[in-house]
């Protein structure tokens, strides 16, 4: 009966240590989850590299960890000049991107080809169709007709613009003819680990013609 | 705040299950974002070849994709730049504000407010500037995104109140901060709302800053290049989880987009007078519709 007790005993203290341990490991994560929050008030960049380029707008903060990829769309009018870059918690390693050139169109395909049997019929030396007693055309034979349908279909073409990897400050300038989407593509190096850092992606803009304002 | 790969279409399904499972879920994910990597085109490195790639309009989106558009104030700024007068009677007035009693209704006109903000601000509308601050930091406070707008913001504005630069800023950070607030507490629904409201209001303003269809006029070339930043205006909405996308406007969204898509038929003009009025009449009928 005693080494009943005691196993119960036992058993109840393994439980404990297991909703322990639970809490503890929820705790962590949780605390993990709070750190990575809010990133976006945690700047890290050097506030030199802002030059007088613009950052509101477009520029995007957040947690990642080793090995995650993100993916951001975003827009250069034309007569701006742009301050790209990536900044990122030193643990998180060498952080690389790359930006790709979006370029869209509309393209016409064929959706489908309608194939119908048609009447040839008897024509004069002037090109008109000639009547039978009745008013009727007169039918010479019958040929197949096909009538082509179109669609407009959406290509996107990629092209690379600019890889952090292939040297140089990491930083990509650029003036802006004409306005076109981009796609930014972020890598944090290595396997995924359990460590979550901030990541800001700096997408600046000041106008070509008149220069910065209300600074 | 960033996206990540596939993790972030899961989430509600992670959310169910327990940490442990969460991590070993977090390793099969992804294993199985490499292998789709894989499989996926690739652009090489010499940034010489092009690689294209045919999509149906709603494959054009991703869920593993953040798309941003630049502010309002940008074509507000770029409006003053060529001319245009500011026009008081255009904007949504703040008396309005009663009407709106779907949460819907309030973050469209949020971005519609906001929107008018910047361009009262842009534009030195002094008067304006403090009345449209005044109104979107009531509706932050209704919705609850009083982030960007705290007390020390309008001890901000009420000790800069005769600086209109100041007054620029100062609501260009509110903004910021609320949208950034939105994205960090993953309310990207919101987001959605407040950036077509926004947007859709600085289109209608550089629109009826056209007096005269020219197709050489930079107001009327930049509104017609408005159809990129549709494009990306669309994919946050489909970027969405599906029960969070506003399928309503989302309707409306891509039945404007398809009358944009009409300049893709242009060759030697970027956009004719029949497209400019039929693209002019879909936005302020649409626009309309919201602030009403």
């Amino acid at each position: 009966m005693k080494l009943l007790a005691k196993k119960l005993q036992k058993m109840e203290f393994m439980k404990i240590k297991v909703i322990f341990l639970t809490i503890i490991s929820l705790l962590f994560f949780s605390t993990t989850s709070v750190l990575s929050q809010k990133c976006y008030k945690k700047p890290i960049c050097d506030k030199e590299m802002f030059e007088d380029y613009d950052f509101q707008g477009q520029s995007s903060s957040g947690a990642m960890r080793a090995g995650d990829k993100a993916k951001i769309k975003f827009v250069t009018y034309g007569g701006q000049s742009y301050k790209i870059f990536v900044c990122a918690d030193p643990e998180l390693g060498q952080v690389q991107y790359k930006i790709l050139d979006e370029i869209r169109r509309y393209e016409k395909v064929v959706k489908e080809v309608l194939e119908q049997e048609v009447p040839i019929y008897k024509e004069n030396e002037y090109g008109a169709y000639e009547t039978d007693d009745w008013g009727d055309y007169i039918e010479i034979g019958r040929e197949m007709q096909y009538d082509t349908i179109w669609d407009s279909k959406r290509v996107v073409e990629e092209k690379l613009e600019f890889n952090s990897a292939k040297g140089g400050d990491g930083i990509w300038l650029y003036d802006c003819e004409k306005t076109k989407t981009w796609l930014l593509e972020v890598e944090i190096p290595g396997e995924n680990q359990g460590y979550v850092g901030c990541v800001d992606i700096m997408i600046g803009h000041r106008s070509q013609r008149s220069g910065p304002r209300f600074y | 705040m960033i996206k990540t790969n596939q993790i972030q279409q899961l989430r509600p399904m992670l959310l169910k299950i327990s940490q442990k499972g969460y991590i070993v879920l977090l390793a099969l994910i992804f294993l199985m974002g490499c292998a789709s990597d894989g499989e996926k085109k690739s652009t090489t490195d010499d940034g010489e070849s092009i690689e294209a790639v045919e999509q149906e309009v709603n494959e054009f989106y991703s869920q593993n994709i953040t798309y941003k558009l630049p502010s309002p104030v940008e074509l507000y700024i770029f409006l003053e730049d060529n001319g245009a007068t500011y026009q008081k009677e255009l904007i949504n007035s703040p008396e309005n504000k009663a009407r709106y009693y779907t949460v819907q209704s309030k973050t469209l006109n949020f971005g519609i407010y906001v929107s008018d903000l910047a361009y009262s601000t842009v534009f030195g509308q002094h008067q304006e500037t403090f009345s449209y601050f005044k109104t979107t930091r009531e509706l932050a406070d209704e919705l609850g995104y009083a982030e960007g707008f705290d007390k020390a913001l309008v001890q901000r504005v009420e000790n800069n109140q005769y600086n209109l630069d100041s007054l620029y800023q100062i609501s260009n950070d509110a903004y910021w901060d609320a949208c950034n607030y939105l994205e960090d507490q993953d309310r990207r629904d919101a987001l959605a709302l407040i950036y077509t409201g926004g947007w859709l209001e600085s289109v209608y303003l550089a629109i009826k800053s056209v007096s005269e269809f020219d197709p050489e006029n930079p107001i009327v070339i930049r509104i017609a290049e408005q159809q990129i930043l549709l494009d990306n205006l669309i994919g946050t909405i489909y970027s969405l989880e599906p029960d969070l996308q506003p399928k309503d406007i989302l309707d409306k969204l891509l039945d404007l987009q398809m009358t944009f898509d009409q300049l893709y038929d242009n060759t030697d003009v970027v956009i004719t007078k029949e497209q400019f009025e039929e693209i002019s009449n879909a936005i302020i009928s649409l626009r309309n519709e919201i602030v009403s």
